[in-house]
């Protein structure tokens, strides 16, 4: 198959580079995040979320506003995101426009100056947007699931928005300025993806910058997953909402090296492939039931060094929520003890090769591709073999997977929403 | 297109601008729209069929929704075969991305596919257009799942207000209200009525193929020809035009649900798509209420009275309802954020509106380009220009937006919120 895109990645001491080149393309994508990540906990989880506005605030000689018109006049924009120990940066602009974009970034970055009156603003905005969050019945299903699985002391632990919103009373302007210091400081995992020659511009000029900082990388936390003792369900009362939102699913003490993951990541994906209708809980539970609208699983967070989780993702009305989480248990049990079928072996084979062919057809999704992978210490010749073990595991393989990860009396069901009238079902359900 | 490329008699060329090209198929005018991408080795096809919500009755809405969702069961060709709907096999077997949806003016179905399985693409969507067979046994556990759909989007305090905005702003036409239609229209739909929908909407006649990716306009016509080309129009019935009666003086909604934030919705109506009006129309709302240099957003969100300000309106072929939504805490009074929201939007000046327009072109043409970057965006992006009658206006965004002047855009400013314009809904949490 000839593509007109190419990909290259490399993991070096200082930064993880990795480019997409495509001479099609009239755009430019680079994305930036410390590679490996820091301390968490509520402060530092707060201060990460202002430092991603505060960022873009100003700098010693520009005002938010020079910043705003500036990047509007390129037609360029950046964003900036944080969360979970990391902040990460995406900038597009058109390649004609890369050189001035990039100029802005790193004169913003070298030149950052976290103004009071910014932080005021931002902590305004923040505290009525995580208040706005205490509705977000999807979010709160999943931090509630995620943990589940992990400590307080964990790297991985998430905070709900009024954890959030408690810190941010006593953030103070020393923590947004730490956290620069920091990210800019730390290894870096650059991803750019566009036409050749700009493609090499961008990546020269950002390593050139970087040389000049340091490349610390993240001391190490307690960043493991861990079982649950007994099968139990998280509650969260949502009012407002008119559907439960779930997160379903459960432990499993796999890393990206490990030999089984692929076999893992096969029978989820037979379980519940990711949008599409192609997974078994969407034929059963959607299709042959009318349960719900979606619902699909995915094996998620593991990585070179950290084990994850399996999480069936879906929402079904208060009336039908203890059938729906019936249902679904019950499809993962089938699939449990029972395996696969020939017939999805052969298809999912084709179906996960498909996938990847797709991805192909757009510049943006390969690049955040390559970028998720490099950031967790991957490159792309690791995956390629990862992807080769995936399409030729066997049915013995993924059968023996299913049973060795999945256990039904470990899973924790999280549901938030209109509970309240359902609460002593959810927690009969066996 | 060029001399070399052999169209087959079937076909007649329509017209090419840049690398564009139309096509008819003579027989049945089926019409076709092509564009080539190299090396991806990915095709998306989509068929649109010129029908929407806007051609339904009275106690009928959502009609094309739900056949929407019926045309992924099984036609007779499957039940011969007795084998599950071709759509779904071919998701199933080969991991293709497929989907749909409805909207005011079309329904549109696509699938993204490696190239060599385009034959199978286009004869499944043949097989559809003529030869479903709709069943209750089929219809009513997907009517379920509509009615799922309809519960998770209603869920959302915008989308309730969306509903009950448009069917305040319309008294006459049918844009009055929400694809999906009313729960109590979806509860009474029958096998009856969709058939009838059928056979009334879904003929060649009223159908664009768009076929983008990597595949050449020989074999895409050959093929196309070859599955279409026996298929007649039953009696084409040409689309209504209904007047709305002239609106005279502001309209009002209130919604009340438990909750922690209120919203405030300001309606107004709008040009249709891709008319010259739609685009300034597109600007000033930009201007007002798109993103943090906004208008709305620097006084609003900025100074920490409301959560976020949003603003949209749709590409629909005829007039419209554009709406600002304004999201707050619980606590916000929205008497007077609206009066203050208003306020801001009639205070706007040449001054602030002539800072836009000079970075306007960029911004809008660095989206472009961003948003037309994989087969599947161009799809998208091109199924609502031949929606709206005209999509050689692909490429004329530029030109259009050059011409807007800021004295043009104030006297659009002055005749869009004036009050008989304006919808106006509350949504106010208990």
């Amino acid at each position: 198959m000839l593509l007109a895109m190419k990909i290259f990645t490399e993991i070096k001491p200082h930064i993880a580079l990795g480019t997409i080149k495509n001479n099609q393309v009239e755009t430019i994508r680079l994305l930036i995040t410390n590679t490996a990540s820091f301390k968490n906990d509520a402060d530092l989880e707060t201060a990460r979320l202002i430092y991603a506005e505060a960022i873009l605030a100003g700098t010693k000689k520009l005002s938010r506003e020079d910043i705003q018109q500036s990047l509007k006049k390129l037609g360029s924009s950046f964003d900036v995101s944080a969360g979970n120990g990391r902040v990460f940066i995406s900038v597009k602009c058109l390649a004609k426009k890369a050189k001035a974009t990039l100029q802005l970034l790193l004169t913003i970055l070298d030149d950052a100056d976290f103004k009071v009156t910014e932080q005021k603003r931002i902590k305004r905005t923040l505290e009525n947007y995580l208040d706005s969050e205490k509705e977000n019945a999807k979010l709160i299903a999943n931090i509630n699931f995620n943990n589940s699985f992990c400590r307080p002391t964990n790297q991985n632990y998430l905070y709900l928005p009024e954890i959030l919103l408690t810190a941010l009373k006593q953030h103070n302007l020393a923590a947004t300025k730490s956290i620069h210091q920091e990210f800019i400081n730390s290894h870096w995992t650059v991803t750019v993806g566009g036409g050749d020659a700009t493609v090499e511009q961008v990546i020269s000029t950002v390593t050139r910058w970087k040389q000049g900082k340091e490349n610390n990388l993240a001391e190490k936390y307690e960043h493991h997953f861990q079982p649950i003792k007994k099968r139990s369900p998280a509650l969260a009362e949502v009012p407002s909402k008119q559907n439960i939102e779930l997160a379903i699913g459960g432990f499993v003490d796999l890393t990206y090296e490990s030999q089984d993951l692929p076999a893992f990541i096969f029978g989820i994906a037979v379980l519940g492939k990711w949008g599409g209708f192609a997974g078994r809980l969407m034929s059963t539970v959607r299709e042959k039931e009318g349960l719900t609208y979606g619902i699909y699983a995915r094996a998620e967070k593991m990585s070179l060094d950290q084990n994850g989780y399996f999480r069936i993702m879906t929402f079904f009305s208060p009336k039908d929520v203890t059938k729906g989480i019936t249902s679904t248990l019950r499809e993962v049990k089938k699939l449990r003890d029972k395996g696969l079928t020939q017939t999805e072996l052969t298809n999912f084979r084709q179906i996960l090769k498909t996938e990847d062919i797709l991805a192909y057809d757009s510049i943006g999704k390969i690049t955040a591709q390559v970028h998720g992978l490099l950031s967790s210490g991957i490159n792309w010749e690791e995956h390629a073999l990862f992807k080769a073990k995936l399409y030729s595991c066997s049915k013995k393989e993924i059968d023996q997977a299913l049973k060795k990860y999945i256990d039904l009396e470990k899973m924790v069901i999280s549901a938030a929403g209109p509970i309240k009238n359902v609460e002593k079902e959810l927690k009969k359900l066996k | 297109m060029s001399k070399n490329n052999k169209i087959p008699k079937e076909f007649k060329f329509v017209k090419s601008i840049q690398d564009i090209s139309e096509f008819v198929l003579k027989k049945n005018g089926l019409r076709v729209v092509y564009k080539y991408i190299h090396g991806t080795s990915v095709v998306t096809s989509n068929l649109t069929y010129l029908v929407g919500s806007k051609d339904e009755l009275p106690g009928e809405t959502g009609l094309a929704h739900m056949f929407e969702h019926m045309l992924f069961k099984p036609t007779r060709h499957d039940l011969k075969l007795k084998q599950e709907p071709a759509s779904m096999k071919f998701e199933r077997e080969v991991g293709i991305i497929l989907n749909a949806n409805t909207w005011k003016d079309r329904t549109t179905y696509y699938f993204s596919y490696e190239k060599s399985y385009f034959a199978r693409a286009i004869k499944i969507e043949a097989e559809r257009m003529k030869d479903l067979v709709l069943t209750d046994k089929e219809f009513k556990p997907e009517r379920t799942n509509v009615l799922s759909e309809f519960d998770m989007y209603n869920g959302d305090p915008q989308f309730a207000l969306s509903c009950a905005m448009v069917a305040t702003a319309f008294h006459s036409h049918s844009y009055g209200h929400e694809t999906i239609g009313f729960r109590e229209d979806i509860e009474a739909y029958t096998v009856e009525k969709l058939d009838q929908f059928y056979k009334k909407h879904y003929q060649p006649g009223k159908a664009v193929f768009s076929i983008v990716g990597d595949i050449s306009i020989e074999e895409v016509l050959k093929t196309i020809s070859r599955e279409f080309g026996d298929i007649e129009n039953d009696h084409l019935v040409p689309r209504e035009r209904i007047q709305e009666p002239k609106q005279e003086g502001l309209r009002r909604i209130e919604i009340n649900r438990p909750g922690v934030s209120n919203v405030i919705a300001i309606g107004f109506k709008h040009a249709g798509f891709p008319n010259k009006e739609w685009y300034a129309t597109s600007v000033l709302i930009d201007l007002l209420a798109g993103g943090d240099d906004s208008v709305l957003h620097k006084k609003l969100v900025d100074t920490g009275l409301v959560t976020s300000v949003t603003g949209m309106i749709e590409p629909a072929n005829e007039m419209s309802l554009g709406i600002i939504y304004i999201t707050m805490p619980k606590k916000a009074n929205l008497e007077i954020i609206e009066k203050l929201a208003r306020d801001l939007i009639a205070k706007t000046d040449t001054k602030e509106i002539k800072k836009h327009l000079s970075t306007v072109v960029s911004r809008y043409l660095a989206e472009e380009k961003f948003g037309r970057e994989s087969s599947m965006n161009i799809v998208s992006q091109l199924t609502e220009y031949i929606s709206a009658g005209s999509w050689e206006s692909y490429y004329e965004t530029e030109g259009i937006l050059k011409a807007i002047q800021p004295n043009d855009l104030l006297a659009l400013l002055n005749q869009t919120f004036a009050e008989n314009n304006l919808t106006i809904g509350h949504y106010k949490c208990f």
